[in-house]
């Protein structure tokens, strides 16, 4: 039952739909295979809009004030085509807007989780079905609110994607930018509401709805990663909600929670007045530093079913990875101060937050240590997963490693506005998630669509990302090493930054490759979704449970009723001929089931 | 395999039909079978799910209190507004508190009765609770904001509320009152000022007519110019030209006395008055010598007529009655003149954040009462019931703090 | 999932053996009481038997004792297991955390008060009729000399 078989007709294949039923199977559905489907395509789709912001941005700074090619002459007429400072802090703020609430955190817990979580634990569907859909469909009102701020006339929201007050608390602040604030904070507080009913959801299902003999200790990482990160997002999310109201009351009603006294910005007087902007900054970082966690615990879970997977080993160090993310986690909520270094925070605060940071590293070190156990002497086969999962752990290592320079306060206080800071967090979060995501699109697609995507094509995509990031990004710890700013829509106005110009081109040049050869990856994609060649059950010999279902999976998911008998990392076990040890296999007569100390 | 699990199919769909609000029992059973599961919580996916969102609740109105605590704290020492202050009663309050505690207590009988199938018990129950909730919100939409709201104490971006009674605040007293046609309305007085309004080079245009929505009557509009000429002009005059024994900051703290009287300046406001009086004596012998002899003797006519008006205005159990609340409450004049109110813009800003948030809690409560009224509130509506419940009893124990952190500190 | 829903039968009987109605009652009853103690030391402040701070305190220990009562036994976490601290502790030691985490550079705020927020700041009322407000605040004590003379402003 459990072999590799070709999936037969699972009762799904209706050859005359109507209209409605259509709909209610691919538009609003309830299973969450559909959703997570959903959740998958607009984020790729809002990936590409972030992409070409970031390329805006590049221009910019590569060619400052030089026309913009293709869109300059429609949106700056009136400028030669030439991009105004506004628009540039418009498309920052964009950019990291959408890359972040619109891509990363739905892609990982949306996409990934949604369809993966109750596959991997043996369950029918998410516990709340309908709870689901809304989860998904809640992004919509988001989406809509963020293109409003986008396309507010005559400029976006531009506070930055932090939002800082009191720039983003009176109303007139920013030039032009009177409603787009508000369309900015309203598509937040949306994407939280979806995110906060995606989190319980997912969190019920993984306690209540595990497969018989699924104990939480045989549970794959990718799901522990969900489980923990759907615990940070409960936990940390309403309090940006909190704040997030409140800034919408400081610009629409005239409270005050985040304006100082006596404030007059850009000829806009406050009114209202005795709040703390630092007030802001504080809610915010609750939520947003534990975000960061979000956004890539779950990478790090896949990436360990990756690693596992085509290393044919058990994972090593099991018991320590997991509590190694729920230590990440636990620290992650009391070091969000370290974003606030040079606000004027507390300095005892500071030292708080300074030390506790430079604790994350330790459990961050342990899942990079076991990451290379994992591999270490493993038969080792180069598929572009792997590829991916490889490259995910060698990025996150030097994002890691520049991320312990800036705990550091008085170095911090040097590099904070410099693109450092940027090399940094791209190094995490393209580098680490983005690879990560990319290579678990590769693994899961059989699952998904029951066909792989072409190999060659994926090892192009892989190599030529992977060049192109290094040049993008590595050069700008340069860059910020020598103080070069962020935020700036022209730092050559200043003489010291005026040599840094051809670096910057070069650059740019990277990253116009970079989005580029997403080309490959989204022809490779959508190929194979009609093209590629059929698989069946398990096409990697994983031994998840997942990859015990049909590729594509029913309604209901499994054909069987799953058992477990260990958890799914049991490759090259002596006590069977395969290399791969499914976790629904009945140990063989005579063998004691494992304990699951064993790991 | 799969036979075995069909004989759980009823069993299940019992289970799963007691999981209240979540909707996991599938409609369409086409095709997949019934999955088993791993032991878990001994509790329903409904009631996991509940709890984990009590704690995300708990986590956003600890945002919202946590603010609260250290904006409320940390303002300048002496200046958060006393309930009094702010037109807050604790008496409504705490028979708010009682209702909630009420309705709390009624949840609970129902969700026993529902347990025990007594269903119109359990239904009687549920009403009652319903209509405890909707009694909660009707004392807070028309007794407690609206008491707020016709005294100015709201957030306004216009910046009704001021932090200080300073030379911006007698502006804007004078701007509002010149808004409202003080000026025009006083053909003498005009007059006799004229060119000072020309030297002072302000905006003669005819101001707009104010009462679009009534007719001011004379003795409104009356004491509109005494307060323009008495209270703003004459504090503008004491700060520009700060005669002998007169401190420019005790007038304006008197004018804002005048406008929205505050239980703590009452004492310093009548002693100041008192001292005032002399000096006026004083400075009216010698008003020709002034170089702004006309204004003078206008101002000094005024200063006596207004303060005249003020000690002949009713009393309250704090006092003298304020002028906003006189023009509002007795002469139905819906205008409000700026006031000044320390700490106060915040004050508002967080009450009705935080009483918002929670009314709208209360609210959604409602709504969930109307949804369980509406099935027969039997044993098959006991997780249902419960899972309302348990939403009541959170919204119940915010409520157990707000009261003593807005309505007693 | 047969002997887990067996399970959860078992556990709803055990509670529901004997009705807790009269249990319920007192419970009411008590948070009634809780109310009104809350308000009696409103009036104890009132008539100067105990300070405005003290009043505070034991305010809030009124407050705890009611919503534990209603978290115990309405929302019935006695009868619960163990899951009820997984579910409720993290939550309150977080936004204890939170809060505590926000008294250096908000509660704390006016101690770092640049000149010009001073100027603009609300004014502390005149000592004379300050009463009660300051006696328990000494930190912030010498702000209001300062900003005597900003009036004029």
């Amino acid at each position: 039952m459990t072999a590799v078989t070709v999936d037969d007709a699972h009762g799904h294949g209706h050859p005359e739909m109507t209209l409605r039923q259509f709909i209610n199977t691919y538009v609003f559905s309830k299973d969450h295979k559909i959703i997570g489907l959903q959740f998958l395509f607009t984020t790729l789709l809002w990936f590409l809009v972030g992409g070409l912001l970031a390329l805006g941005i590049r221009w910019q700074l590569a060619f400052p004030w030089q026309s913009v090619p293709v869109i300059g002459n429609l949106l700056f007429a009136a400028e030669g085509g030439q991009m105004s400072p506004e628009f540039y802090t418009t498309l920052f703020t964009m950019h990291a807007t959408v890359m972040i609430f619109f891509v990363i955190i739905p892609i990982l817990a949306g996409a990934f989780g949604n369809y993966l979580i109750p596959l991997m634990i043996g369950a029918d569907d998410m516990a709340f079905p309908t709870l689901n859909m809304l989860s998904y469909w809640f992004m919509w009102p988001a989406f809509f609110c963020i293109i409003m701020s986008f396309l507010n006339p005559p400029y976006g929201a531009g506070a930055g994607w932090t939002s800082y007050p009191p720039l983003s608390s009176v109303s007139e602040a920013a030039p032009g930018s009177a409603s787009a604030q508000t369309w900015w904070l309203l598509a937040v507080t949306l994407v939280g509401v979806s995110s906060m009913m995606g989190s319980v959801n997912y969190m019920t299902t993984i306690l209540q709805m595990r497969a018989p003999g699924l104990t939480m200790f045989r549970l794959p990482l990718t799901i522990w990663a969900m489980f923990i990160t759907a615990i940070l997002q409960a936990f940390a999310l309403p309090v940006l909600t909190a704040a997030g109201f409140m800034q919408i009351f400081d610009r629409m009603a005239g409270s005050g929670f985040f304006v100082p006294e006596g404030l007059v910005i850009n000829n806009a007087d406050a009114e209202s007045g005795g709040g703390q902007p630092l007030l802001w900054q504080h809610l915010f970082w609750f939520y947003s530093h534990p975000a960061v966690y979000i956004m890539i615990l779950p990478a790090m879970g896949m990436v360990s079913d990756i690693l596992a997977c085509f290393a044919r080993k058990p994972i090593f160090g099991y018991k320590p990875m997991v509590y190694s993310i729920s230590g990440i986690a636990g620290l992650g909520f009391i070091v969000w101060g370290h974003h606030m270094f040079v606000s004027g925070m507390n300095p005892m605060l500071g030292l708080t937050f300074m030390v506790a940071t430079m604790m994350i590293a330790l459990p961050s070190a342990v899942k990079v240590f076991n990451w290379l156990g994992t591999i270490w002497g493993g038969d080792i086969k180069f598929t572009t997963p792997m590829l991916f999962a490889l490259s995910f752990v060698s990025m996150f290592v030097i994002g890691g490693l520049s991320g312990i320079f800036m705990a550091a306060t008085p170095v911090d206080i040097f590099i904070h506005d410099t693109y450092f800071i940027v090399a940094h967090f791209h190094y995490v979060l393209f580098s680490g998630t983005a690879m990560a995501v990319f290579g678990s699109i590769y693994f899961w697609f059989p699952k998904m669509f029951g066909r792989k995507m072409n190999e060659t094509a994926g090892k192009w995509h892989f190599f030529l990302t992977f060049m192109f990031l290094n040049g993008t990004f590595f050069l700008m710890h340069i860059l910020g090493a020598v103080g070069f700013p962020r935020r700036l829509a022209d730092p050559y106005h200043y003489a010291t930054f005026k040599h840094l110009l051809p670096m910057n081109q070069f650059i740019t040049y990277c990253a116009i490759g970079m989005v580029a050869s997403q080309v490959i990856f989204a022809a490779n994609f959508f190929y194979s979704i009609f093209k590629g060649p059929k698989v069946g059950r398990n096409p990697w010999n994983a031994n998840g449970l997942e990859w015990m279902a049909p590729s594509p999976p029913g309604h209901g998911n499994f054909d069987f009723q799953p058992i477990v008998y260990r958890g799914p990392y049991e490759y090259n076990s002596p006590e069977v001929e395969t290399d791969f040890y499914p976790q629904t296999q009945p140990p063989p007569d005579g063998v004691e089931p494992a304990a699951d100390e064993a790991h | 395999m799969a036979e075995e699990k069909h004989e759980h199919e009823d069993h299940e769909a019992d289970a799963h039909d007691d999981h209240g609000h979540d909707d996991h029992g599938h409609d369409d059973h086409h095709g997949h079978i019934q999955l088993q599961y791993e032991d878990a919580l001994p509790i329903r996916n409904g009631k996991v799910c509940l709890w984990l969102f009590l704690s995300t609740e708990i986590m956003f109105f600890a945002g919202l209190i946590g603010t609260y605590i250290v904006l409320r704290f940390g303002a300048p020492v002496g200046t958060w507004p006393t309930p009094h202050d702010v037109h807050v009663n604790p008496n409504v309050g705490a028979l708010n508190t009682v209702i909630l505690i009420i309705s709390s207590f009624t949840v609970v009988l129902g969700l026993e009765f529902a347990k025990a199938d007594k269903r119109r018990e359990a239904k009687l129950a549920m009403l009652v609770t319903f209509i405890f909730g909707l009694l909660f919100i009707g004392i807070k939409l028309i007794n407690e904001y609206p008491a707020k709201f016709s005294h100015g104490i709201y957030p306004s971006s216009e910046g009704l509320i001021h932090e200080q009674s300073n030379v911006y605040y007698t502006a804007a007293v004078r701007d509002t009152l010149k808004g409202w046609g003080a000026e025009q309305a006083a053909p003498v007085a005009a007059a006799d000022s004229a060119t000072d309004e020309a030297a002072e080079g302000a905006e003669t245009a005819p101001p707009p007519p104010v009462e679009s929505d009534g007719i001011m009557s004379d003795e409104a509009r009356s004491l509109i110019e005494k307060i323009y000429y008495g209270g703003a002009k004459w504090t503008e005059y004491v700060a520009a030209e700060k005669p002998d024994g007169l401190d420019a900051r005790d007038t304006m703290m008197s004018l804002a006395q005048i406008i929205y009287p505050l239980d703590r300046n009452s004492h310093a406001f009548a002693h100041y008055i008192e001292h005032e009086r002399e000096v006026i004596e004083r400075l009216r012998e010698t008003a020709s010598e002034s170089p702004r002899a006309v204004e003078l003797q206008q101002l000094l006519e005024q200063r006596d007529a207004l303060l005249a008006v003020v000690a002949s205005l009713p009393k309250t159990e704090h006092g003298n009655k304020g002028v906003n609340d006189y023009l509002h409450e007795d002469l139905h004049f819906h205008h409000i003149m700026p006031i000044h109110i320390p700490s106060g813009n915040m004050w508002a800003g967080t009450y009705f954040l935080l009483t918002g948030f929670h009314a709208l809690h209360v609210l959604v409560g409602l709504i969930m009462f109307i949804c369980i009224l509406l099935t027969p509130c039997g044993k098959k509506e006991y997780g249902l019931i419960e899972n309302c419940g348990l939403y009541w009893h959170f919204v119940d124990l915010v409520w157990i703090f707000l009261f003593p952190l807005l309505y007693l500190f | 999932m047969d002997h887990e829903t067996h399970d959860t039968e078992h556990h709803e009987e055990h509670h529901g053996e004997h009705s807790h109605l009269r249990l319920f009652i007192g419970v009411a009853i008590a948070l009634a009481v809780l109310t009104g103690l809350s308000f009696s030391t409103e009036f104890l402040f009132e008539n100067n038997i105990i300070s405005k701070g003290m009043s505070w305190f034991l305010m809030m220990v009124v407050s705890c004792a009611k919503a534990l009562l209603v978290i115990v036994y309405f929302m019935h976490l006695k009868w619960e297991t163990n899951w009820k601290w997984v579910l409720t502790i993290p939550a309150s030691v977080m936004s204890l955390f939170l809060v505590l985490m926000l008294i250096p550079d908000v509660g704390n705020r006016t101690n770092h008060y640049t000149r010009e927020r001073l100027d603009h700041a609300a004014l502390p009322t005149k000592p004379e009729s300050d009463d009660h407000a300051t006696t328990h605040d000494e930190s912030h004590g010498t702000e209001s000399d300062d900003l005597e003379d900003d009036a004029n402003h």
